[in-house]
């Protein structure tokens, strides 16, 4: 009987000056009874409910390790399309007009030759890590990583219109070539002597985005003409230069100021189409780090990356204290 | 008296009552959106079988995952399925658990130290149920 029915008949029993006291008593044991197993399937529901806590929780911080390993492997705006609506709601492959950029390091297989592996790794990883952040600094996707390669594409899974995805494009390839100056001499000062040079190149143009693959695997990637003119442009330009095709340029020439380079014939055109090439010194304001080196002086300063501010405080002190110095000796 | 049956949907497990076999089956996962009515219609077919036929009921319990208040609508299940065997009827229940499912496991274990007049089997649930 359930614990309500019975006060219900203890009610009874009290109000009835007849009612024998046994059946009360008997009564008042089976609620005592119902309430004690009231009050272990209460005690079995909080702990059901706590295990089912622990075990979200864990299942929680499974899903975010996941999702970190995720965004390493594949393009942070697929990855917030998979979070945000599923696999089945990434965009269907379609033809969009998207601005490619294509990099490539100078000489990359004599470097290979030339450096231990134990000093390529570390080097190139830190190389790609630069680059990824800067990428996902300006809401690149980044496609692939080609050998020494990077594709990066603007304007799908999400587009800010065709001109702000190339102005983007190449204000990252701005940002990336400003940040190589700055790189270089870092690794310089770390002993590497070798040249490390990067050719950029960048194309807009209709291309077919979405996953390609099989059933089991598939990859985020744009298939199309532009890719291709991005790398041709690319092995036409100078090292340490950005250089674009004429549809890039249409739409970035109110930002950045460039000046015509070549005139070539990009496969997939039928006429010859004009290159520009990037003018060198255009900044970045966001870029922060500095890099500069002359005679007896060798600088490289980035505020990302110093831990101890004191320390660095205390080393430009000590360096200018010292450069005072000899200013004095010398006026003497 | 007809078979009872409740097709799954993704909040909702199948519930099979074959009088005739005398069997229950729960398969599933369960969080309806309001649990008292899903479970309270289960309890009006038992009630009828019981009042129509002493036959013997074999309950099957195959549930990948239950809510609170599901959970405390199969308490209330086994509280009256306990009444029931008390009064007299067969009643036998098989509560099929994943290994790898602690929480359900001990849920199980501890509803069948509560039960007077039936027994709860604790049994692996074969990986064709758990699909």
């Amino acid at each position: 009987m359930k614990p309500d029915q019975l006060l219900r008949d203890i009610q009874n029993q009290l109000n009835d000056s007849s009612a024998d006291k046994s059946d009360l008593a008997q009564s008042l044991a089976s609620l005592n009874t119902a309430y004690q197993k009231q009050s272990r399937q209460l005690d079995r529901l909080t702990k059901l409910s706590d295990s089912t806590e622990a075990k979200l929780s864990q299942t929680n911080s499974k899903l975010e390790k996941l999702l970190r390993n995720l965004s390493r492997f594949v393009p942070d705006a697929v990855v917030a399309v998979l979070m945000r609506e599923g696999a089945e709601q990434l965009p269907a492959n379609s033809r969009e007009k998207i601005t490619v950029f294509f990099s490539d390091i100078v000489g990359f297989t004599g470097i290979t030759e030339r450096l231990e592996p134990e000093r390529l790794a570390p080097l190139m990883t830190d190389y790609f890590t630069q680059m990824t952040e800067i990428c996902t600094k300006w809401g690149g996707t980044l496609d692939q990583f080609i050998g020494d390669a990077i594709v990066i594409f603007f304007g799908a899974p999400a587009s800010h219109g065709t001109e702000e995805d190339a102005v983007r494009a190449v204000g990252m390839a701005t940002d990336m070539q400003n940040r190589l100056e700055t790189l270089r001499t870092k690794w310089a000062s770390e002993g590497m002597s070798l040249p490390f040079e990067v050719r950029m190149g960048i194309a807009t143009g209709y291309c077919n985005v979405g996953n390609f693959g099989s059933h089991e695997r598939l990859h985020y990637t744009a298939i199309g003409t532009a890719v291709n003119s991005a790398a041709r442009i690319q092995s036409l330009s100078p090292p340490n230069e950005v250089m674009m095709a004429e549809d890039t340029y249409m739409l970035i020439r109110d930002h950045y100021k460039c000046d015509e380079d070549q005139i070539v014939t990009l496969q997939g055109h039928q006429h010859p189409t004009k290159l520009f090439k990037l003018r060198a010194g255009q900044q970045d304001n966001t870029e922060r780090s500095l890099a500069a080196s002359a005679d007896g002086y060798r600088f490289y300063f980035d505020p990302q990356e110093v831990t101890d501010k004191e320390q660095v405080r205390a080393l430009l002190e000590q360096a200018l204290h010292s450069l005072d110095q000899d200013s004095q000796k010398t006026d003497v | 008296m007809p078979s009872f049956i409740l097709e799954a949907t993704a909040r909702t497990p199948q519930v099979t009552l074959d009088p005739e076999a005398g069997t229950l089956l729960l398969l599933g996962e369960s969080y309806p959106e309001d649990v008292p009515s899903f479970y309270a219609e289960i309890h009006d077919e038992l009630e009828a079988f019981f009042t129509n036929t002493d036959s013997a009921l074999h309950i099957d319990i195959k549930l990948t995952y239950f809510n609170s208040s599901s959970a405390r609508a199969l308490m209330e299940l086994l509280d009256m399925l306990d009444e029931k065997a008390g009064n007299g009827k067969n009643i036998a229940v098989t509560w099929h658990c994943d290994p790898d499912d602690d929480i359900t496991r001990e849920f199980a274990q501890d509803i069948s130290s509560d039960t007077i007049h039936i027994t709860v089997e604790i049994v692996e649930l074969l990986p064709e149920d758990n699909s």
